[in-house]
């Protein structure tokens, strides 16, 4: 499909003077050559309302806030009708060759009370004709869907967001990212080419094929030789159906039992896991808490041997003490306090003391009275001297037994004091073993629970599973009898109709009939592999030649991956990306093309694929080395090729390339538009064949264009 | 591509070719026309075939 002019009446920013013929955009085809245009305008003065606009002529999409052109709604006054049109000239490609028709679709409107946001209208009415010329002097008009399938047919819908391609926001258009992006692209050619039809095919052949059935078994039933092997063939048939529904069913029942099976190990042991995790915090908790109370124990137990060793520094205790004091040292290295030992010990420790003290003192008093009475006796033998020393050593020694005993007492009531305080460790110790044995009895109770669930359930699941395989082996085994009988049925019923008979005849087609499904279906597949398989050499090929910095090898790795992914990356990387992209695109245009070829030599097909390609803004983010590869290969892949593209984008290496396709293969047009005055609703299109403007930029060069001539 | 249909007799070839043609040129006719088109026309290569 090629397009030769479009007009766009009151289309958007394209404003209609009065009296005046719409604008028109030609795009100079001639026969035989290429067509190649570029279109050179600064930001928001109309470029890809040509988008838009043919958008709106072919698909009957349409922004209802923007498509009337504001300028000409004010000279409407409110309750007034205004008519928008779009009209194109284009060529359908057909084997027999190309067929040129007008399209025009209409879009009528009604202007309204102004609202807070300008100008509005409401539709009235909308449609689209299409004019062809059915001889030298009869045109013939076709409205509605009918024009519609014919444009369907020839650029099908799902093509044009690929074909018309806004490099800026083909990724906001799509909407997509990951696989659906290559979902949609082989979806769009594939729907294009076939799809529907073989689909079509199939079915037809399908119910075909069910109708010399049933012809079949009402003749079968006309002959009484076959009636009953008719009927026993039909009665296979109808267990077999049923054999094969419950089958299905059972493999269903099967692959739900299967999952059960599978999942139940992660289930189960999940939940042991998590018992187990409690529960070892417990423990964890329990053992802190019980090393931190053989710590206080061991603490206490040494402040009870330092007061012990206080206690006991006389030589006559040393002996006992020493002993005493070995056992509470190996008792403490095994961090073990016997309460009891240690109360025992230290009593027992004291009661020698105090006995042996005691002892003295008593000793000490019976020595005295001794003493008194033999001082008395002395006394009276003049010795008194004498006397009074030893009363004195005996009294000195009397103190010192209360002294000791005074202090063993002291000692006694700190130790018991200490040793109270040692019962309460040693008894919240002792609640802390407990613990530490609940906690690990737990763990080893939530473990065998735990795995006990999951080993019973594992059971019941794996039971179901094989019940069920045995229902579908046995099910196998009816189906394959059941099958073999029926097969019989059909052999003998076969060798029953007589060669040349109707029945025979029958035979005959639905056999031809089940091979040619069995054809539609192997094409089917067939298609499918051809169009992946070509769109990647043709994207391959493409990109190599635009590109010369980098192997295809290496950016389908690093780059293919992004593209797919448009929907959620930016472009980037000096325009690689851009540039596979396109390749992707044209390699799409060009597959289509290719499988539309193939077709044609089996079957009929009224489209040759040829199409027309219209590229958005595609220099912006690319580098120069980029613009001047595109600019000068991509032209060669593409019947028709129109560049939408912004003055910074257009760089002088950019046109120097261009000029370059001025040759007898092309026929090159460079096209502007410049906003009227400062009214960004009445937009000029200027154009000039074949020579181009050194720099489009600046005013001069506009000035130097020419108008574009309207017809 | 298609070379597969080397593998089929040319009969079964060109009833595919055929339905394949139908389902594009005859987009708007009915599916049962169809079938009764297709019926037909395996009838009578059959019926040549023997004749």
């Amino acid at each position: 499909m090629l397009i030769e002019w479009i007009e766009l009446d009151n289309f958007e920013c394209y404003y209609t003077s009065p009296g005046k013929p719409p604008q028109r955009l030609s795009f100079d085809i001639e026969p035989q050559k290429r067509s190649l245009t570029f279109f050179v305008a600064r930001n928001n003065s109309g470029k890809t309302t040509i988008i838009r606009a043919l958008k709106f002529l072919f698909y009957n999409e349409v922004d209802e806030m923007q498509i009337v052109n504001n300028k000409a709604l004010s000279e409407v006054g409110v309750g007034g009708k205004i008519t928008i049109a779009v009209r194109a000239r284009v060529r359908f490609d057909h084997p027999s060759g190309p067929e040129w028709v007008t399209l025009v679709r209409k879009y009528e409107a009604k202007r309204l009370e102004d609202g807070d946001e300008g100008l509005r209208v409401r539709e009235i009415d909308r449609q689209m004709t299409l004019t062809k010329r059915e001889s030298p002097s009869r045109n013939r008009d076709y409205y509605g869907a009918d024009a519609t399938s014919m444009v369907k047919e020839q650029l099908p819908k799902e093509l044009f967001p690929f074909y018309f391609l806004d490099g800026e926001n083909l990724k906001n258009k799509l909407g997509l990212g990951g696989d659906a992006f290559d979902k949609q692209m082989l979806n769009a050619i594939h729907d294009s080419l076939y799809s529907s039809v073989f689909e079509r095919a199939a079915d037809i052949c399908s119910k075909s094929i069910q109708k010399v059935q049933r012809e079949l078994a009402g003749l079968a039933k006309q002959s009484k030789a076959m009636e009953q092997v008719q009927e026993d063939r039909d009665k296979k048939a109808v267990e077999l159906a049923g054999f094969q529904s419950q089958m299905k069913e059972l493999k269903k029942e099967f692959d739900r039992y299967q999952a059960d099976y599978q999942h139940l190990d992660e289930k189960y042991l999940g939940l042991a896991q998590s018992e187990s995790a409690s529960a070892a915090a417990m423990l964890k908790e329990a053992r802190r808490e019980e090393d931190s109370l053989k710590e206080d124990i061991k603490r206490v137990g040494l402040k009870i041997k330092e007061l012990l060793s206080d206690a006991l520094p006389y030589a006559f205790m040393e002996r006992a003490s020493g002993v005493a004091l070995e056992v509470i040292d190996s008792l403490h290295e095994r961090n073990i306090f016997p309460v009891n030992i240690t109360e025992d010990l230290i009593s027992e420790l004291i009661k020698q003391k105090e006995c042996v003290c005691g002892s003295r003192l008593e000793e000490g008093t019976k020595e005295l009275a001794r003493l008194q009475a033999y001082r008395e006796r002395a006394l009276r033998q003049n010795m008194d001297e004498d006397l009074k020393g030893i009363r004195s050593i005996l009294l000195e020694d009397s103190r010192s037994s209360q002294t000791i005993i005074s202090k063993l007492s002291a000692s006694k009531d700190f130790i018991s004091e200490e040793l109270s305080f040692y019962r309460d460790k040693m008894t919240a110790l002792a609640e802390c073993q407990d613990r530490i044995r609940r906690a690990e009895r737990k763990i080893a109770k939530g473990h065998d629970t735990a795995i006990r669930d999951c080993i019973t359930q594992r059971r019941i699941a794996f039971e179901r599973k094989e019940e069920a395989s045995d229902k579908i082996s046995r099910f196998e085994q009816g189906i394959l009898r059941v099958s073999s009988e029926k097969d019989k049925l059909d052999a003998e019923l076969k060798r029953k109709v007589p060669k040349g008979s109707p029945a025979q005849k029958i035979l005959d087609n639905l056999a031809v009939l089940q091979r040619v499904l069995e054809i539609i279906e192997r094409s089917k597949k067939e298609i499918q592999y051809e169009i992946r398989s070509r769109l990647e050499t043709h994207t391959k090929e493409i990109y190599e030649k635009i590109s010369t910095d980098n192997s295809y090898a290496v950016i389908q790795k690093n780059l293919l991956p992004d593209i797919r992914n448009m929907g959620q990356k930016t472009n980037q990387g000096g325009g690689q990306k851009k540039v596979l992209t396109m390749a992707y695109m044209v390699g799409l245009a060009n597959v289509r093309k290719e499988i539309c070829a193939e077709l044609r030599k089996h079957i009929h097909l009224r489209v040759t694929g040829e199409q027309c390609f219209f590229m958005d803004s595609i220099y912006s983010d690319m580098d120069i080395e980029y613009q001047k590869s595109v600019t000068e290969i991509l032209p060669s892949f593409v019947t028709q090729l129109l560049v939408l593209v912004a003055p910074q984008n257009c760089s002088e290496a950019v046109q120097g390339k261009l000029k370059g396709h001025v040759t007898d293969m092309y026929r090159a047009i460079h096209y502007t538009s410049k906003v009227k005055g400062d009214d960004p609703q009445s937009v000029d299109l200027w154009g000039k064949t074949v020579q181009l403007v050194e720099r489009i930029e600046d005013d001069l060069a506009y000035s130097q264009l020419e108008k574009v001539e309207v017809c | 591509m298609f070379e597969f249909l080397k593998e089929h007799d040319d009969e079964t070839v060109g009833v595919f070719k055929t339905l394949i043609n139908s389902c594009f040129d005859d987009s708007d006719k009915d599916d049962n026309d169809l079938v009764q088109e297709l019926l037909h026309q395996v009838k009578d290569i059959k019926l040549e075939g023997q004749e």
